[in-house]
């Protein structure tokens, strides 16, 4: 989809930005890459009574730098998955808009790459083949397509498992084959919901540190939802605590690591007061407002 | 429509062999097999055996006026088939199944595709599907008669109504059986139109497609029998009026032709089924489905 172009006359608030392909330096003076300006979304729903509707998001605003690896928490339910929805493009917003290098978002583009907690591979599809299926959609010669699908799945370490389906193999393996289909297409921002919800404790522990060892390969900007705490502080280097709806940003917190992160952080004092931080705020919000209804989306 | 799924065995007979093609390595696909196949092989033996005896006695106890026995049918009904040209004519009889097939399935596919994307189309046309559906096809010969004559289109007219169901239901359940996801995931990842259609809507409703004709296709072979019978012409007629003469002998390995191309082509169209989901040849559950 050709949306670039569309859209992004009006509504820049930043005054005579270019959208600069370079990156910017860390700290540069251009405006950020990533703004999500008082975004809100609200659905209809027969349980809201007559009026029947629900807001979910009200006024979300935050902003990331390229290259920021940013985690969201918050309590199921708060519209973290739809925030990301609508970073992406798949869902329009009720109100305010997104954008990424002084564009509009509109609708999904190339240059953003999504994983998905249930990771939606194609069934009938081996896991080479699911790598391959966003690149598919390029306009790449297939002899580099061919090539990079089977360096992205070397590199999730799945080399040996290219000719299998995903049905015969474990839902860790399973998820690689998602994060290494987003990466094949080498976005610039990668948005990850949820994607080690659905995997158990220790597999979610070493995904998370090959995660973080392939971007600090190469820095993309990555927005991550996850419900786990100490999941989003040993991967981030900011957290945004989201409130129960209709949500908003609660706050941002530093994350006082540097990269690369070795899994002892995870036993620092530090870590762990700020750990018990987020939790404070987290059951502050979620005990002030009764949650109203479950469903995410 | 629990057609799709007729291969039950799928799910008991895999976590060995896959946990070893999990320690194995390489990327040959691994061939799934215990010793179950084989008890089953023998168990249809000594059905089909048992049934054989128990045919060939009463046949002896009633006699041919009743029951031909079965090398008269072998020897002798056969013989009189391929002698008297009644293959030629069973041939004559499969060219026009085959043509009422085609229309068949060009009126029900797209229309169960449609049935099955889009909500004002379903509600449009179920209620005339499920009436049609209900209706038994045979009351409605003598109409079809008037309507068409006796001649060739009033014999593909039949074949298409008795034929045309099960491609139409099956395409639409499969069509509407595909996962949302996997359509939001083609979004999310800027998949043009007609590669959704090629490498999501084809392979995942391609399956349930392929059974609905598979069971179109025994459908249209009834009705090709039913309409040849009504207007005594071709193979119905054949049936007919060796049943009539008492010809058993005849009638019977007329029948039993007809049966094993039904099943032949049956069982062709189900390996081909089973060949476009290799994914579920072998399948451990998965975590999160």
């Amino acid at each position: 989809m050709d949306d670039d172009a569309r859209a992004a006359s009006d509504g820049v608030v930043a005054p005579g930005a270019v959208a600069d392909p370079s990156p910017a330096a860390p700290g540069g003076s251009s405006q950020p890459y990533l703004e999500v300006d008082s975004v809100s979304i609200e659905f209809r729903s027969a349980a809201a009574g007559p009026a029947g509707r629900i807001s979910v998001l009200e006024e979300l605003s935050f902003s990331l730098d390229r290259g920021e690896f940013c985690c969201i928490v918050g309590p199921s339910g708060c519209g973290k998955s739809t925030s990301l929805r609508i970073i992406d493009g798949l869902e329009p917003a009720s109100g305010g808009q997104v954008r990424v290098d002084s564009q509009v978002v509109t609708a999904p583009r190339p240059d953003i790459a999504f994983v998905f907690q249930q990771f939606n591979l194609l069934p009938w599809r081996t896991l080479l083949d699911n790598v391959a299926f966003g690149l598919d959609n390029l306009r790449l010669p297939r002899a580099e397509r061919e090539e990079r699908a089977r360096r992205w799945l070397d590199t999730v370490g799945l080399t040996d498992f290219a000719g299998y389906y995903p049905s015969q193999v474990s839902g860790g393996m399973q998820q690689r084959v998602g994060l290494a289909r987003a990466l094949a297409v080498e976005p610039r921002l990668l948005l990850m919901d949820e994607p080690f919800g659905a995997v158990d404790a220790q597999t979610r522990m070493l995904l998370q540190n090959e995660l973080l060892r392939l971007w600090e390969a190469d820095q993309k900007t990555v927005i991550f939802v996850t419900h786990d705490i100490e999941e989003a502080l040993f991967l981030a280097n900011r957290v945004l605590i989201m409130g129960p709806r209709p949500s908003r940003v609660l706050r941002e917190i530093e994350v006082p690591f540097g990269y690369p992160r070795e899994d002892h952080i995870r036993g620092d004092a530090r870590f762990a007061a700020l750990k018990d931080e987020i939790w404070t705020e987290l059951k502050a919000a979620m005990t002030a407002v009764p949650p109203a209804a479950e469903a995410e989306r | 429509m629990s057609t799709a799924g007729t291969d039950v065995s799928v799910g008991g007979r895999t976590a060995g062999g896959v946990l070893g093609a999990l320690a194995g390595r390489g990327q040959r696909r691994t061939v799934l097999t215990t010793a179950a196949p084989r008890h089953v092989w023998l168990w249809r033996a000594a059905v089909w055996g048992g049934l054989l005896v128990l045919w060939q006695v009463a046949a002896w106890l009633s006699g041919p006026f009743y029951l031909p026995t079965i090398p008269s049918v072998l020897v002798d009904g056969l013989g009189t088939v391929v002698r008297d040209g009644y293959l030629l004519t069973f041939a004559q009889s499969l060219r026009q199944l085959l043509v009422g097939f085609v229309v068949a399935c060009a009126i029900g596919i797209p229309a169960g595709v449609l049935m099955g994307s889009s909500k004002v189309v379903r509600d449009l046309l179920s209620p005339y599907v499920n009436t049609l559906f209900v209706t038994p096809t045979e009351a409605l010969l003598p109409m079809i008669i008037i309507m068409f004559g006796t001649g060739l289109e009033y014999r593909v007219v039949v074949v298409v109504l008795f034929a045309f169901f099960f491609p139409l239901l099956n395409s639409a359940a499969g069509v509407a059986a595909i996962d949302r996801h996997l359509l939001e995931t083609a979004r999310a990842f800027c998949t043009p139109r007609w590669r959704v259609f090629r490498h999501i809507l084809l392979p995942a409703a391609g399956p349930y497609v392929v059974a609905g004709v598979r069971l179109g296709l025994g459908m249209a072979l009834k009705g090709m029998v039913i309409a040849e019978m009504w207007v005594t012409f071709g193979t119905g007629g054949l049936l007919k009026n060796l049943g009539a003469y008492r010809q058993l002998d005849v009638y019977f390995a007329l029948g039993l032709l007809i049966v094993v191309t039904a099943v032949v082509v049956n069982s062709a169209l189900a390996a081909y089924e089973r060949h476009l989901r290799p994914w579920q040849r072998g399948t451990i559950g998965k975590g999160a489905a």
